[in-house]
Parts: C-alpha cells; sequence; structure tokens
C-alpha cells in the first residue's frame, strides 16, 4: 500500500516514515502544502494523510485543490486541533477521517487501514457474518450456529462494526466515535466493558472466540484457528497488528 | 500602542460648532431675504394707492378749476402737506402746451415723463442710484396734465437698516451660536473623552479598569456600558487562558519530572531488552495520561469559551438521557451498581448534543465512581414549565460542606473515589457545559447520605 505523507515535523516525518514502513507501507514524505497537492495530483496513492497545519497552506486547502482537482484518492488528517468544529470541517471537505494529535501509533495503523478498507465498499447484501455468526443488518438479528442472539441497539451497532472490520483491529476510540459518537469519546476507555458484555452474548458458550483484545490497540474479530474459549485467560493478546 | 490619526482632523465638537455656525447662517439669511422683499412689496403697494389716489384729486382740481390757474400752486403744495411725511410727495402739472406750471414737494429732477397721448401712463420706476427711486405716473387731461412722484423713503431706509442691521449682527451671531454649538457638544462628548481617556489605560495587562457610566441612559452610557460588557468577557477569556497555562504547568510538571528521572535512571547503565522494554511500556502509560490530562484541559476550555451558536439544537432530553444510561449500564454492571432512570424530561432544550452528553456522562460516571458495590445511582427528569431538571443520585459516601465547595474546581477528585480514573475535570468540565448552555447546577449532600446533582436548563420554546 502506498501512502502519500505531508507533514512540515521532521521528527513526525521520521517516525510515522519508520513506523509506517515497518509495517510494510510504501511511504512518500513531503513537508509543504504546495508539494503535497504537486505529488498528490500526479501520483497514484492508496492514501494521502494531511497535516492539517502545514507552512504554506491548511491541509484543508489542500484537500479542497485535490478534489477539485478530481483526485479521490482518501484522505486522513491529522492535527494537534481537537476541536469537534475542526473535524466536521475536515470530514465535510471530503476527508475519510479525522485524527486529532497526540495519538497511539495503532490508532494510526488501525485507521489507515480502516480508511482503505472503506474505499472497497460494502460486501455484501444486507448480511455479515464470520464463522457461524451471521448478522442480518436488515431485520436486525443476529444468530450464531443457528441459535438467536438478542442484542441491544447499541450492542448490535458494536458488533456490526467489529464485523465490517473483521480481521483488522479497531481501537477504542475509533469504536467510541463510530458507534456512540463525540460525546462520549472521553471514555473510550470503558469500551472494554461493552465488549465484554457483547462477549458474553456472542462468544460465551459457543466453543470458538471472535472477539479478541489486542493490547495497546483495540479489538479484532476474527477466528483464529488455535484460540479456543478459555474464560480463565480473559484475553489473548495478539502482537500489534 | 497609540491610534495613528490623520493630520487634518476636525474633533466632532469642532464640527458640529462649524455646523451649528452655517445653519445659523442660512437660517438668518432667509429670513432676511425674506423680510426684505415683504417690506418692498408692501411699500410698493402704499406708494401705487397714493399715487392713483394724488393723481385722480390733482386731476379733479384742474379740471374744476381750469379757468384758475393761480389756484393750482396752492393746492398742490396744501396736498403734499398734508400727506404722509414718508412718503415723500411731488406733484408737477403741466399745461395744454407740456410746459411746467406747478412743481410742489421733492419731485426736483425727475423729468418729465408724461404719457406721450391722452390718458394715463404707464407706471414708471425711475431708478435715482444708491437704493432710492421715484415712482412716477402720469396722465394728460384736457386742461393739462399732472405728474405725481412718490419718493420712496421710508422703503429705501427700512431695506438699508434690515440690511445694516442684518450685516452688523452676523458676526455677533455666527460667533454666539459657534459658542452654543461648542458648549452643546463639549457637554455631550465629554463622557467620549472619558471613555477614550480609560480605553487607553485598558491594556491586556491592566484590564480592571473599567469605563465610566453616567447612568444617564444615553447613548453613551450605552456605549460605556457595552464596552463594559465587553472589556469583561475579554478579562474572563484572558482569566481563562491564564488558568489554563497554569494548570497546564502544575498538572503535567509532576509526571514530566517522573518520566525525565526515569529517562535518565533508565540510561545511567546497559541494561537487558527486557529491561528497557518494561521501562518503554511505563513510559508509554504515563504519556497516555498525559494525554487524556492534556485532552480533557481543552475540552474543558473550549466549553468555558461558551456554545458555538450555529451547533445549537433542539434536544430531546428523554432519548439522550437513555443513551448516555445505556452506555454506562454495562459499567454499573461490572460494578454491580443498580443504575436506573425514573421520571420523564417531556421536553427539548437548545443545545449541543455532543456537550449535552458529556455533561450527563461525566455526573452519571462520576456518581458510578462515588457508589459501592451494591449501591444505587438514579437519574431522574422531570419538566417544570421553563425548565427540565434532571438530578443524578447516589447512595454513596456523600459529601461534607468542604467537599461540596471545591466539588467543581478542576483537578479536584474527593477521597472516596473508587476507581481513581480520571482527572478531576469531570464536574469542572460539567458545570461549564451547564452555563454554556444558560442553566444552573447544584449539588445536594450529606456525609452518609450520598449525594445528588441537580441540573437545571432552560425548555427550548
Amino acid at each position: 500500500m502506498k501512502l502519500l505523507y505531508v507533514e512540515d515535523d521532521p521528527a513526525a516525518q521520521q517516525y510515522i516514515f519508520k513506523g509506517l514502513g515497518e509495517h510494510g507501507f510504501l511511504v512518500e514524505v513531503v513537508s509543504d502544502g504546495a508539494a503535497g497537492l504537486e505529488r498528490g495530483t500526479r501520483g497514484a496513492y492508496d492514501l494521502i494523510i494531511l497535516d492539517v497545519m502545514l507552512p504554506d497552506m491548511e491541509g484543508y486547502e489542500v484537500l479542497r485543490r485535490l478534489r477539485h482537482a478530481g483526485v479521490q484518492t482518501p484522505v486522513l488528517f491529522l492535527s494537534a486541533r481537537s476541536a469537534v468544529g475542526d473535524r466536521v470541517r475536515g470530514l465535510e471537505l471530503g476527508a475519510d477521517d479525522y485524527l486529532p494529535k497526540p495519538f497511539a501509533f495503532a490508532e494510526l495503523l488501525a485507521r489507515i487501514r480502516a480508511v482503505a478498507r472503506r474505499r472497497l465498499g460494502e460486501p455484501e447484501e444486507g448480511r455479515l457474518g464470520a464463522s457461524d455468526l451471521s448478522v442480518d443488518l436488515h431485520r436486525r438479528t443476529v444468530e450464531r450456529n443457528g441459535r438467536r442472539i438478542d442484542l441491544s441497539p447499541k450492542q448490535f451497532a458494536l458488533l456490526e462494526y467489529l464485523l465490517r472490520h473483521q480481521g483488522h483491529v479497531v481501537s477504542r476510540t475509533m469504536i467510541t466515535e463510530n458507534v456512540w459518537g463525540w460525546g462520549f469519546e472521553s471514555f473510550s476507555n470503558l469500551i472494554d466493558v461493552h465488549i465484554n458484555r457483547l462477549r458474553k452474548k456472542v462468544d460465551h458458550g459457543f466453543g470458538r472466540r471472535l472477539i479478541h483484545t489486542v493490547k495497546g490497540a483495540g479489538y479484532i474479530l476474527e477466528l483464529r484457528d488455535d484460540d479456543a474459549e478459555s474464560e480463565a485467560a480473559g484475553s489473548s493478546e495478539g502482537a500489534v497488528a | 500602542m497609540r491610534l495613528r490619526r490623520s493630520r487634518f482632523r476636525l474633533s466632532i465638537g469642532a464640527q458640529w460648532t462649524l455646523r451649528y455656525a452655517a445653519v445659523m447662517l442660512v437660517t438668518a439669511s432667509a429670513f432676511s431675504a425674506y423680510v426684505y422683499e415683504r417690506a418692498e412689496r408692501s411699500t410698493d403697494k402704499d406708494a401705487k394707492t397714493l399715487i392713483k389716489l394724488q393723481l385722480a384729486q390733482a386731476l379733479e382740481f384742474i379740471q374744476a378749476h381750469a379757468g384758475e390757474p393761480e389756484l393750482w400752486p396752492a393746492f398742490a403744495h396744501r396736498q403734499v402737506v398734508a400727506a404722509d411725511p414718508d412718503l415723500r410727495l411731488g406733484i408737477e402739472i403741466f399745461d395744454v402746451d407740456g410746459q411746467l406750471v406747478v412743481e410742489a414737494g421733492s419731485a426736483h429732477g425727475a423729468g418729465l415723463v408724461l404719457p406721450p397721448e391722452e390718458g394715463l401712463g404707464e407706471l414708471r420706476e425711475v431708478d435715482l442710484g444708491r437704493n432710492y427711486k421715484f415712482l412716477a405716473l402720469a396722465r394728460r387731461g384736457d386742461v393739462g396734465s399732472v405728474q405725481i412722484l412718490v419718493y420712496s423713503r421710508i422703503f429705501a431706509r427700512s431695506a438699508a437698516r434690515v440690511r445694516d442691521a442684518f450685516l452688523g449682527a452676523m458676526p455677533v451671531l455666527l460667533l454666539l451660536t459657534a459658542g452654543v454649538g461648542y458648549w452643546l457638544s463639549r457637554g455631550s462628548l465629554r463622557p467620549i473623552s472619558a471613555i477614550t481617556r480609560s480605553a487607553q489605560r485598558i491594556s491586556a495587562h491592566q484590564l480592571d479598569e473599567s469605563i465610566p457610566s453616567t447612568g444617564s441612559g444615553d447613548e453613551l452610557d450605552d456605549l460605556a456600558m457595552t464596552l463594559n460588557d465587553m472589556l469583561s468577557r475579554v478579562r474572563e477569556g484572558v482569566e481563562r487562558m491564564k488558568r489554563f497555562s497554569a494548570d497546564a504547568a502544575h498538572q503535567l510538571r509532576t509526571p514530566l519530572t517522573a518520566l525525565q528521572n526515569e529517562i535518565e535512571v533508565t540510561l545511567t547503565k546497559p541494561r537487558s531488552a527486557e529491561e528497557y522494554r518494561r521501562t518503554l511500556e511505563d513510559m508509554l502509560v504515563q504519556v497516555d495520561t498525559f494525554t487524556e490530562t492534556v485532552n480533557g484541559m481543552l475540552r474543558l476550555a473550549q466549553s468555558e469559551g461558551g456554545l458555538d451558536p450555529t451547533h445549537r439544537v433542539a434536544i430531546e432530553i428523554d432519548p439522550l438521557l437513555e443513551e448516555v444510561i445505556e452506555f454506562f449500564v454495562a459499567l454499573a454492571e461490572e460494578r454491580q451498581v443498580d443504575l436506573s432512570v425514573t421520571g420523564r424530561a417531556q421536553c427539548t432544550v437548545l443545545g449541543d448534543p455532543i456537550w449535552l452528553h458529556q455533561l450527563f456522562a461525566n455526573l452519571i460516571h462520576n456518581a458510578l465512581e462515588y457508589t459501592r458495590e451494591g449501591g444505587k445511582v438514579e437519574v431522574m427528569a422531570s419538566p417544570t414549565n421553563t425548565e427540565v431538571v434532571v438530578s443524578v443520585r447516589d447512595d454513596g459516601a456523600g459529601m461534607s460542606a468542604e467537599d461540596r465547595a471545591i466539588a467543581f474546581a478542576r483537578f479536584q477528585r474527593g477521597s472516596a473515589s473508587s476507581a481513581g480514573t480520571g482527572m478531576g475535570l469531570g464536574l469542572a468540565l460539567a458545570r461549564e457545559i451547564v452555563r454554556a448552555h444558560d442553566g444552573t447546577i447544584e449539588i445536594d449532600s450529606a456525609v452518609g447520605r450520598g449525594s445528588t446533582f441537580r441540573v437545571r436548563l432552560p425548555r427550548a420554546v
């Protein structure tokens, strides 16, 4: 996956370049908006990461001109500005995500992958599933191994979000933002409690666990071959994806 | 910093003075012209009436005494003496050949302006220069001709008098009106000078100064009060900034020192990879705490700035509360606390949904933090005519009067906090959000009796 990273801070340039490179991304770094615009318009990237505060122009402006020039490459904003208004502005301009600084590197990774996936579109018509779990989005019903599972609306939304990103790590803040909204962002550490409740309904008593904790990063829904249900262990830690 | 001012400027006082004087000049001129015109007309009218009358009388006399021309001069002189002395009269009588036979009054040098044929001539005006004139009318009769002249003395004199009076009084009048204008403008503009002087004393460091208000309730008093309102908002803003910087410094210094020392100690000698790893993990946890603190402070700072009016929408309280409670039910169950909602608000408030979620989330989270296992947290909503009242009641340890006094202060954490999460910004933020929504928040609590946080928000109309 090829990324363009527009950032003027040398320290950030260095560790993001290093970190993303170690995770198998091909990263090109430029230091100002004009260069970002020029590369972004000419080159073929899977994702453009834009810092909002650039020396020559705001990241918002770069995005506006890119979209004006017909470039539809997904854009992820990074910004030290965290006010809701700033995020809304970025998203309204057509950005795919907005990550306020400071952020955990695992968070950035998870969001890059989520943005890239979102571009692939809806996988199926009205149904999501993993292994023997199946979710009907229209009737809003959940079944596992032929057995009906009753979920509250928010639990359903949480499961749907995990399923849409199955096989990929989603962070606690991603879950908070997407399932509960921004009014709860300061309570993202409480997402663990919600995941545990969902696990009790979805994983408990079905032999194989689907929802896994990824230490320091968040959660992942996937079927693991070597992972039999084990209540005592509580969470089997996978490496940072 | 002083304002740049244009070099050629007239103070408002001077502008008003000039305007007063100009208005006075125009008014006085117009009035004089009107008086002048009216005086001239009426004088002319009097003169013409007199002329026609005298002409008729004189002609009648000479007709009646056609054979006695020796009587004519006496008659003429009598007429002149009897006439209005203000309208100096002249009578000239000519014989049939056009020879002047009688000349009475001050008609000297007027010359004969007899009509060429029998009958009434035209009324003539004979300009004598220096604003004096004759009005002359003549008529030929069978036995002789008569010409009457009126030397319009009163008109000439009064016209000159008016003009002289006007010109003479004008400088005094102008000075007087200018003086009055200056006095009036000075009086009404004095508060502005006071405002200017206080504004010059005000700076970012010296915001205590306020603009003097006269209490008269006029426009300038309004201006002074408006500026004072603005100043107090600026003052609050600066206070917030100062507080934010101070908080940031205090709250981050200690953990920063710990972090620095940990790094220094780790670097003093070579260590195993496992040790480095543990140190780094440790540091990461501390940095996470920093981030949480900074984010909390930013959130607080943003809420203190007031509510962005563009984010104000009508929000139904009941579904919002249910959503927040739904979020915390999981935590409550884990802690074995009974979290329930009673009553319904059944109304809407105007506000920012994100902040209102945050408000009730903070209150419920706070209540859960201070409630023991097996305890109870109850959220109650009810409407009044003008407000919606939402109470969050816990049956935890309760608060002493001292605890209550500082409950909303930043970085305050009660001693009974169970989990110890958060930086003690939750209630401070809650209070700011309530303020931004024009509401009130109060605590009803006593040691051993639990605590109730009661929020009142104005209902949307």
